[in-house]
This record gives C-alpha cells, structure tokens and sequence, in this order.
C-alpha cells in the first residue's frame, strides 16, 4: 500500500522584546529513502532569509537559518508532499542465536552509540523499580521481546499532553504513568537498550487513519535494529508497528538530537513557539 | 652522595647528585656533560649576588610586561608572574632530531586516528582500540561523525609533554585540545637572551621566535578558499588563565583577538563585528573548549562561543583549529593505545617510548593500582593542570584510603603510572643552583602540507624541593630550553 | 577593526584623560594647602567636587576653626579623589579601568605603551597613600601627571596612526571636552557666589587648564574674565581648549569614517560639527554669569551625545536597527 499526505508545518516563535541575531536548526523534511518518496518540499520563513540544508551524523537533512536583523515574530512554514510506502512486513520473530548476533552486531561504529545511554535515554533507578514491577524482561527473540514492549507500554502509560515537557527526563513519567509520545519512545529506548538492542528515537507525524485533513501534531517513536532485517519501528503511543501512517522525518538516539527546531537568539529570555501541524491524506487516484 | 666537580664549588657547592634521576647538567660521575661544559663553566664563575641580580632582572620583565597567567581561586581572581628560573636547560641536537621525530610521527598517527574514528571506524572494527573506550569517551563528539575536516587536520597545534628518566625520553601526555604555554617559552627565551646574551650567542641556540609565523602560515593553510583568509584567535576572555598566551599570540601575528560576544553568523558563514560592520572570519585558532564553542549545540548556557558557529563549521565556512572533538585522542586512557595506533595507522614503530600505564577501566589494572596505590601516580582521565591526582608515595595513608574509594567509585576514570623518576636540571634557589625535577612541552604544528616542530618549548620545573608536579598552578616555574645547532 | 576593541581604546583614551583631569585639580587644590585660608580652600573642595560631578562632601572644617582641622580633612577629600576604591573616578579606579582596557586589547596595544601603563598602574597600586601624603601631597599628584604625560609620549612615539590609535585619541578628547565644559561652568558659577576670594580667580583657572603663560603672551598678567573664557573656549592653539579639541574629534571621525564625513554626515560627525560651530561662533552674553553657564552646560551635554552617537555608530550599531553593521 502506498500512502500520499500533504504535511503543512508551522512553527511561530513570538518574542517578549525585540530579537536579533535568530540562529536555529530545523529537522522539518521528511526522509528521502525506499519507502518514503518525497514529491515535494519547500520552507517559507517570514521574514524571509537564506536557508542552508546540511546531512547530519545519522544521515538526516537538517536546515540552518541565520537571521541577524531585529524581529518581533519569526515564522518558519515548511510544506512537503510525501508517498509513504510499500512497507515490507516483519517476520513474527528472528529465530535461534539472535540474541548473540546482536551482541556481536553492536560493536560497529553506527549501531554503537543506539545501544548506550544518551541524553534522555539512560537506565535510571526509577526504570529499574518500574520494570520490577511490571516484571518487564526481555524474552527468548529479541523480536517478539521488543513488540511486546510496545505494547505493555501502551497499556501501561496515559496519553496525557501537557504532563510532560520536552526536556522532560523519563523519570517523571515513569512516577506519573502520564506523558506524551516522546516520553513514550524514550522509555522503550531506554529498556531496549538496556535488554541490549539497537534502539534510536524517530521524529515525524502520524497520518489520519482516513482521507481527509487531520490538525495534529509531531509524532515520535522508535525504531529497533535487527540482525538480516534491519530498522523495524515500534510506536508504543499507538500500540503498532512502523506503517503507512509514519511519516519519518529523523532519527537519533534521543529527542535532543533531532528536535523540529533548536535554535537561540539575542533579547530578552521567554520566547513563545505556536506550532501548527495539519496533514491531508490523499486519496488514491 | 656523589658531589659534582664543578669548576670550584661556587654556586654549584651544595649540588648533590643523587643517581636515582639523570641530571640534565651533569654526568653520572659528577662531570659536566659536553654540551653543558660552558653553560656550567659561566655560572661557576657567577657567586649567589650575581645569580640574584639576574634572577631580579628575569622576574622584572616579566612584572613589567605583565606576563602573568590568571588564578581563580574560590571568587577572587589574581594574577601570577610565573616562576622562572634563570638557569637554562640544553638539549643536544641529537637528542632534538629524535624528539622531532617522534613528535611528527606521534602526531601523523593521531590526526589519521581522529579522522578514522569519526569516519568509517576501521581500528575499531580491528580491535586497536577498544570501541568503548573511544565512543563512550565523553570528549567524543558525535556531531563530528562523517563530517569532513578541511585537509584532515583535526590537530593543527598540538603540546606534548615529554619526561626523561635514565631510559630516555618518553611522552607523558599529548594535548590535542587548546594546549598552552607556548607565549611562556617566547617569553622566557626573550628575557634569558637578556640576561646571558653572550652566553647565548657562543652556544649557537635554535632560535624560536619564528613561532608565530610559522602558526600563522599552519593556520592559513587550512582555510576553505584561495583567498587571504581572516584568521582570529577566540579567547574566553581577560579572566581566562592563558589570556596574555591569547593576547600575546594574536598581536604577533597580527590577528583579532576575538571573545564571542564579538562573533555572529551571517550567511552561513561566521562574521566578526568590526567598527564598520561585519566580517567574515575564515580560520578560527580557538583557545576555547568544545562544549562552548556553539550554544545551540553544546552547552546551551555558554556565552564563550557563537550561536551557529558549528553550522559555519559543517558547511565547509570556516576553518576550526584544533577541529572539535579532538580530546578523544588525548585522553589518558587513549594514550596507553597510542604506540598500537602509531603501528596501526603509519606501519611504523613509535620513536618515542610511553610510559607504563595502567588503565583502572580494567580489572586487572584497577586491583594493580589499589594494590600498589603507595608507588603509583594515580590521574582522571579527563584532568589536567596536575589537578585532582594522587602522587602515592607523597600522599598520606588516610589521602590514599580516600583516593582508593573515588577509584572503586568510578574505575574507569582513572589510569596509574609508576612514579617517574624525572630527570633533574639545576636551579638557583633560595642563593644556590640546586637540582629541580623538569619536564618539557615542545610544540608541533600541522598545517595543510607540512609538519613543524619548533625547536624549544616549555620546560617546566618543580620548584619545591623533591616535588614532581610541575604545574604552574601547582608550584611549578618554567626555565629556557636550548636546543642546540648541530 | 572589532568593535569591542575599538570601544576598549576609546575608554582606555576616556580613563587616562579623566585621571588627568583628577589630578589637574587636586594639584590646583594641593598647592594651595599651605598657604590658603581655611575658607578659601574649603570652597575650592566643593569647587573641585562639583567639576568633577562627585557628590559633594560635607566638610568638617569651618572658617573659624584651625588649620590643623582642615588638613586631616584634606587628607580625607583627597583621598577620596586619589585612593578610594570605591569611588569609580578616582585616580587609582581609572587607573585601574585604564589597564583592564589595555589588558583586553594586549594585541593591538604596543608592548612599550601596555608596559608604560602597567608600570602606572603597579605604582598606583603599591603607593601607599598616607605615607605619600605626609611627605608631600602634591608630589604624588605631580608624579601622576608625569606618568600620564610619559604615556602620553610613549603613545605619541610609538603608536601607528591607525583606528586603535584614533579611538584612544578620540576618547580622550571627547572626555576632555565634556570635562573641560564642565569645570568652565564649574567655575563661571562659583564665580557668581563669590570672587573675591582669590583662589577661583581667573588666573586660577587659567593655571588649572595649563594656560596662564599663553594668557600672558597674549594678552596681560591681568586676568580679565572675557578673554580668559574666550581663550579656553576658542583657541584654536591652545590643547585643552574647546575648540582645539572639537578639531581633533572632527579629524578623528573623518579617519575613522571617511564616508560618514561626507554629507549625508554620520550622526558622530554631525553632532561633533554642531558643537564646533556652536563654539566657534562667539557665544554673546558670556559675560552674563547665567548665560555663560548654560553655555557650558550645552556643550558639556552635546558631549554626552556625542559620546553615545560615537558608540552608536561604531560599537553597538544600535539605532540602525535592522542594518545589523
């Protein structure tokens, strides 16, 4: 199945005084790859200024916009029409000896840094007791460990926007139970990577399930690596595998290395970001 | 305790010659050594007034020009004239080729390292080094994997500190990051030229002035484009410890001197504010760590650095010197792998020997060093400045018990050596030339063609008497090296 | 250049000129300990407060009381002026400040005239004021002044006339105008409360600004109170005068921002040019004692303005809002 969506993203940075000398990062394009054909993309900043793209260390296309001039509010629209899909299935587990492929498959220098702590992904004491008490271990298949993760996850956390930040560590929704996707796919990385997979955190949306416009927001989860398969995505918020309603934009080993905007600026602290993501699924012709 | 058989006694009297260290000065059996046969007639001719009164004129020019480095110590900030001691060290020639050549060898081996564990990770894949080791290293900058350093110099200026024992010269450390101390040698040689100019002259010294120039035409070497390129050195500012080094470096070449409050993006590219607008700087000599260059992308509370200073990087706009990053190579647990990398990458066997390191990440290291805590030096991997080590033999039971535990804590942040036997050269001190522990940090440049090892460097000493630790924040001083003309 | 070392000369400039003007004064006032009426002296503190815009002191010593009293009370205003750390204008703070502004710009600053200023500075530090004080008080002053003209020459010898030099040149008279307007308006006002007493004369103050002897070439040992404001305001030869100065901003502008000289002018240089005319012009009424004041008063404010239109304009590239430089 191929799906089409047309994706409008809107970030307005609104700032208490004047602001000059805006510099920012932007992982707003969805990945160029097999299963993701991009027809269009295009970014409209107001004010306008020049934009550079850059291909970062997990192969993401990040863009970079300087602004030195003094400014109220600073608009960045990006636009993108993407197919999405054929996906391939995933075989129901990976079979004998998986466990010590793995081991042996993370000492390279890619899959390295996706099964050791990172920023937001680290074992914590509180990971342990809450893991102790859901008696969350890993099983036999790496496979059918990490989906049943996903959704132990799933049944385990309240979807709860506004519970969490996005500098929030994953202790606070481990004490809470209540969080939002990103605290989601943190977690998962988080065991997987202790349980010793290959584990990175995804940036992107969520397509409406039907055709039609859908005012949502930007979406995470994770994906897992796994020996003759490759990256599998699991999207504990949402209890499914990786599908056509993913739109993958970029991966890292945390939120903090792919955030849809990171940027500074001279002026007064307390800036204000309105985001605004409307995505239309496309009917098929 | 052999006594040495200077001309007469003189200021030389007291100097005891003790066997368990080799003396710079003197041979085994109490004897000048060739090369310091002059330089020891001279100062046997001198009595204590003498010696005083240059020592005095030493310590002015320094007063004076107020070449001094910065203390923070708990909120108040002072500043120090560091110690020299009038007395210079010789270096033969032969002895400086081998230096050079380890030094050129050591750093070739290093900047092909960098580039291969920021690329494709080959001495990783083959076991060289330890994966773990390297990208769990916290100076590991991931935003530097894949990205193509310019000629693939990611050390263009590098500092390594060198011992001699009675088995020759060996490295200490290497520092890749934003090693310092090279305006001290400038200006120690300028004020020792002063005090013994016809001594110097009769000794045919190698001549180090040339420093600056040579780092100007290494760090022009490097730019993105044909064209003259804006070099400028980026300094934490007044208060830093090296700032006169930062200072001192950029007037003599000639070059801005720029804090971060200076620097702006424009463009993609990174510009400097000038009393008539912006301009552009191509080549960044940045005496300033990685976590602050970029707040946008290291540590978001820095104001050191520029915001986007790393994107003018990446895009090819400005050149880094030394690339960020480059701390994974020198830090001290790497540095016991450095002659496996030396053969690994260069297929050659290192000129310079190491010294016997043990790395506490490993089991067998850590019950070694705890064992033997009283024989050993015990180091962070990630310290510097001489600061937060443990010197066993010096160190009290109760110093050592509670070393012991940091090390249980956190094994894999410490390394141990055994206590070096650090070579001696003579000092006046307190009215007499006694015998000092030294060490040396000579500095090497790597431009885009060409290797450059000036022929000096900093000689640092242990002024309290029996003491190791040469670190100028530590009680240590620093005197001239000559290395003489073949 | 870089704008912030640009504003670091022009400081540097601002400092040594203040510490000039500092110990031009307490050197007016010093000389006169031994020999002045206790009231005399103590209208010339308060004389020397207000030129220098410090908040003025209340004095102890009173006419009828001995002169014993009013040394120690000396002692006190001078060193207020001189050792007080406190106090951001004094001799020892600028001195201070002077050598931090040398210290961030040690690249661009000459070895001889960064040695020449931490050589002030160290002996500014380990002067030991009260012991200076007991032996003579106006030697130490004298010593601070000879120490600045010997900074002065070091910059005057060594330094290329590039834009370091030109911004350190024009701190230094953009201080001295603002100062030299206010010690004028100082001193006009003083005048009108009480003239008789011979230590605010207008010989005085010809002496204060080094320009007696020139008085005396040109005109008479009789001061008269017409050509002596006329001489410090308008002379075209004499350093410390008004207009002396303005010429030296306005030629220091034009090699800073040989563009902005031209018309449309540059907000530094028109300011600089209206205060010239503005001076060149024979200010009518100077001989009315409120006129005269304003006078001065004008001028030491469109100093002020001045002084922002430069940083403006050179450093903080604010008003241009939006032409980030």
């Amino acid at each position: 199945m191929i799906v089409t969506y047309n994706i409008e993203h809107c970030m307005r940075f609104r700032y208490p005084e004047r602001a000059r000398e805006s510099v920012m990062t932007l992982y707003v394009s969805p990945t160029r790859d097999r299963t993701q054909l991009v027809r269009e993309f295009s970014i409209v900043t107001d004010p306008d200024g020049p934009l550079f793209d850059f291909v970062d260390p997990f192969g993401n296309t990040g863009y970079f916009l300087d602004y030195p001039r003094a400014h109220d509010v600073f608009a960045v629209t990006a636009r993108s029409t993407v197919e999405v899909g054929p996906l391939a299935s995933t075989p129901t587990r990976l079979g004998h000896g998986a466990w010590e492929s793995l081991r042996r498959a993370v000492e390279s220098v890619e899959l390295w840094p996706m099964v050791h702590p990172s920023r937001f992904v680290h074992w914590t004491p509180a990971l342990e007791r809450f893991t102790d008490m859901r008696e969350i271990a890993r099983g036999d298949d790496p496979l059918v460990s990490a989906r049943d993760l996903c959704t132990r996850l799933h049944q385990v956390f309240e979807y709860a926007p506004g519970e969490t930040r996005v500098d929030s560590p994953i202790d606070r929704i481990l004490e809470t139970g209540r969080g939002v996707c990103q605290d989601y796919a943190h977690v998962m990385a988080a065991i997987l990577r202790g349980w010793g997979i290959p584990c990175r955190y995804v940036s992107g949306y969520l397509g409406p399930p039907e055709e039609g416009v859908a005012e949502c927001e930007s979406h995470a989860w994770v994906e897992c690596w796994f020996p003759g398969i490759g990256w599998v995505g699991f999207d504990p918020t949402n209890d499914t595998e990786g599908d056509e309603r993913h739109v993958r934009v970029a991966v890292g080993r945390d939120y903090a290395d792919v955030p849809p905007t990171r940027g500074i600026f001279r002026g007064a602290s307390g800036s204000v970001l309105e985001t605004e993501v409307a995505i239309e699924r496309v009917g098929s012709p | 305790m052999p006594q040495v058989h200077a001309a007469d006694g003189g200021v030389f009297g007291d100097y005891d010659l003790d066997p368990a260290y080799y003396d710079e000065m003197f041979a085994a059996d109490g004897r000048p050594r060739t090369a310091c046969e002059r330089l020891n007639g001279a100062l046997a001719k001198l009595d204590s007034e003498d010696l005083t009164r240059l020592q005095d004129g030493v310590y002015r020019h320094f007063l004076h020009e107020g070449i001094t480095f910065t203390v923070l110590d708990a909120d108040t900030v002072t500043e120090q004239i560091i110690p020299i001691d009038c007395v210079p060290r010789v270096v033969t020639a032969a002895d400086w080729r081998r230096i050079e050549r380890g030094l050129k060898q050591r750093l070739a081996a290093l900047n092909l390292f960098l580039k291969d564990v920021y690329h494709e990770g080959r001495c990783l894949r083959d076991k060289v080094v330890p994966i773990d080791l390297v990208l769990g290293c916290p100076q590991y900058r991931m935003e530097m994997r894949g990205l193509k350093v310019p000629h693939d110099v990611y050390v263009a200026v590098c500092g390594t500190d060198i011992v001699r024992t009675h088995d020759g010269f060996a490295v200490l450390e290497d520092n890749l990051r934003v090693p310092s101390g090279v305006s001290y040698m400038l200006a120690c040689r300028n004020a020792i030229k002063d005090a013994f100019p016809r001594l110097y002259r009769a000794h045919r010294v190698r001549e180090v002035a040339e420093y600056a120039e040579r780092l100007y035409s290494t760090l022009a070497s490097l730019r993105p484009s044909m064209q003259d390129p804006h070099v400028a050195i980026l300094t934490p500012g007044m208060h830093n410890s090296a700032y006169y080094e930062h200072a001192f470096l950029a007037g003599e070449m000639g070059v801005d001197l720029v804090e971060g409050q200076d620097l702006v993006l424009r463009d993609g590219a990174l510009h400097a504010r000038t009393t008539a607008g912006l301009r552009r700087v191509d080549v960044l000599y940045r005496r300033i760590d990685d976590d602050f260059l970029d707040p946008v992308l290291f540590r978001g509370d820095s104001i050191l650095g520029a915001a986007g200073l790393f994107h003018a990087y990446r895009a090819g706009n400005l050149v880094l010197a030394n690339a960020p990053g480059t701390g994974v190579a020198d830090d001290k647990s790497l540095y016991s792998y450095v002659p496996a990398i030396i053969r690994y990458f260069l297929d050659e066997d290192p000129i310079l020997a190491n010294v016997e390191t043990h790395l506490c990440r490993e089991p067998d290291g850590l019950a070694y060093t705890l064992e033997h805590l009283d024989e050993l030096v015990v180091k962070e991997v990630g310290g510097a400045g001489g600061y937060g080590m443990l010197v066993g033999p010096h160190a009290s039971a109760d110093e050592r018990a509670r070393y012991a535990e940091r090390l249980r804590a956190d094994p894999a942040n410490f390394i141990s050596q055994p206590v070096l036997a650090l070579s001696r050269a003579p000092c006046f001190v307190g009215g007499a030339i006694e015998p000092r522990h030294v060490d040396l940090r000579p500095f090497v440049l790597q431009g885009r063609d060409e290797q450059h090892v000036v022929p000096g460097g900093l000689c640092r000493v242990a002024l309290r008497r029996g003491s190791l630790v040469v670190n100028s924040s530590q009680g240590g001083g620093c005197k001239d090296l000559w290395v003489l003309e073949d | 250049m870089l704008a912030r070392v640009a504003a670091e000369f022009y400081w540097l400039g601002r400092h040594v000129e203040r510490i000039e003007h500092t110990a031009r004064l307490l050197r007016f006032q010093l000389t006169r300990l031994a020999e002045c009426p206790a009231e005399e002296l103590n209208l010339g503190w308060q004389a020397v407060y207000r030129i220098l815009g410090q908040p003025p002191v209340a004095t102890a010593a009173n006419g009828d009381e001995a002169e014993a009293v009013v040394i120690p009370d000396a002692y006190t205003l001078a060193g207020n002026l001189v050792e007080e750390r406190s106090n951001p204008d004094s001799v020892v703070s600028c001195w201070e400040s002077a050598r931090e502004n040398g210290q961030r710009v040690r690249a661009q600053l000459p070895l001889s005239v960064w040695t020449c200023l931490n050589q002030g500075y160290l002996w500014v530090r380990d002067t030991d004021f009260s012991t200076a004080w007991a032996k003579a008080p106006a030697a130490l002053v004298n010593e601070a002044i000879d120490r600045l003209r010997m900074f002065a020459g070091v910059v005057e010898d060594v330094m290329p006339r590039d834009d370091s030099w030109r911004f350190l040149e024009l701190g230094r008279f953009t201080e001295r105008v603002q100062h030299q307007a206010a010690l004028l308006a100082s001193w006009v006002e003083f005048g009108a409360e009480d003239r008789t007493a011979g230590g605010l004369s207008w010989a005085a103050l010809l002496r204060v600004c080094g320009a007696y002897e020139v008085y005396c070439r040109r005109h008479s040992t009789d001061v008269e109170r017409k050509e002596a404001l006329g001489l410090l305001t308008q002379d075209p030869e004499l350093p410390r005068s008004l207009r002396f100065s303005l010429q030296r901003i306005e030629e220091l502008l034009a090699g800073i921002d040989p563009v902005g000289a031209r018309y449309p002018l540059a907000p530094p240089q028109r300011t600089a040019l209206r205060l010239t005319a503005a001076v060149e012009t024979e200010p009518s009424g100077l001989s009315v004692e409120t006129v005269a004041s304003d006078f001065f008063r004008s001028v030491e404010n469109d100093a002020r303005t001045l002084h922002h239109a430069t940083m403006a304009a050179y450093v903080t590239h604010s008003p241009a809002e939006g032409a980030v430089p």
